[in-house]
């Protein structure tokens, strides 16, 4: 005897108001900002970002495209990855200029006020 | 208490309005309506979304360097309270908004002063361009006209023969 479906269909809870509030915001995808901070970050220190294993993540961490900010399990899954549609549409859209809230004030019309060092010019 | 900007649409946010979100790295998102929250949830850059400010500052649509946008800072050192400071920098406001619509009614009215000769010429391209769309609509049309002012003439003649053909009958009847 069985209860039915063991195994829920998938993105069965996509649309169930009670799990989307659970989930959107944990499984929240970084934004393109947070990637060109990591990766000016990067670049600045002059280490690539890696992760140490860790068994809860596919493929142990090892396999992270730093574009999209995806684990995948092995190396042919990133390979192909690199060769998908959604990866190209990120690196264009990575190389444009990051967007802030400076950004926004600047289109209000708004400009931020210099004053001169609080404590003169300590070298 | 602040005005902010909402990040999206640049608009001011006044206190009690919006929505502040804050990203789990601590930083701050601050919208003026679940539009422009909606919209930073789908991922979209203000950049690339038509009816922001930055798009339209960014493709010189609206006034983007001017000496009026020096007047409004955000300024991180408070200033002391003071009674004829305040009341100077109310009436700097007026006149400062005075002059900035001005300045952008100018810039509006030198960015549209070609638009209607483009327009014009996008049109006859255009036409050009799906004349056999057009042709057989405008042969109709013609047709119809034509048909119309014939069958109006008709008319007209067919009034006149009767006229005539009335008088005619009335001499016959004083004669007799």
């Amino acid at each position: 005897m069985g209860t039915g479906k063991t195994k829920r269909k998938h993105g069965a809870h996509t649309k169930i108001k009670k799990y989307k509030r659970k989930t959107w915001l944990c499984n929240r995808a970084k934004d393109t900002d947070q990637i060109q901070d990591e990766i000016e970050k990067s670049i600045e220190t002059g280490k690539p970002i890696t992760f140490e294993y860790d068994d809860d993540l596919p493929g142990g961490g090892q396999f992270y495209c730093v574009e999209t900010g995806k684990h995948f399990a092995d190396a042919k899954g990133l390979a192909d990855h690199k060769k998908s549609r959604y990866y190209k549409r990120r690196v264009k859209e990575l190389k444009e200029e990051k967007y802030t809230q400076d950004t926004a004030e600047w289109a209000s019309g708004m400009s931020k006020e210099k004053l001169p060092p609080a404590h003169g010019n300590k070298k | 208490m602040r005005v902010e900007k909402c990040y999206f649409c640049s608009s001011p946010c006044y206190p009690g309005h919006g929505i502040l979100f804050v990203r789990n790295d601590s930083k701050q998102f601050r919208f003026c309506r679940s539009k422009c929250h909606r919209n930073f949830n789908k991922k979209r850059n203000p950049r690339k979304v038509a009816w922001t400010k930055a798009y339209r500052k960014t493709r010189g649509k609206e006034m983007a360097v001017d000496s009026t946008f020096e007047f409004e800072k955000r300024r991180n050192r408070p200033v002391k309270y003071d009674r004829d400071l305040m009341g100077k920098t109310i009436l700097a406001m007026q006149r400062v908004e005075e002059i900035k619509t001005k300045r952008e009614e100018r810039f509006f009215a030198n960015r549209m002063k070609d638009a209607k000769v483009v327009k014009k010429q996008q049109a006859r391209v255009e036409i050009e361009k799906s004349i056999e769309i057009l042709a057989p609509a405008v042969a109709k049309r013609e047709e119809i006209m034509r048909t119309v002012v014939d069958k109006a003439r008709e008319r007209i003649a067919a009034r006149k023969k009767q006229r005539g053909q009335k008088i005619a009958s009335n001499e016959g009847m004083d004669e007799s």
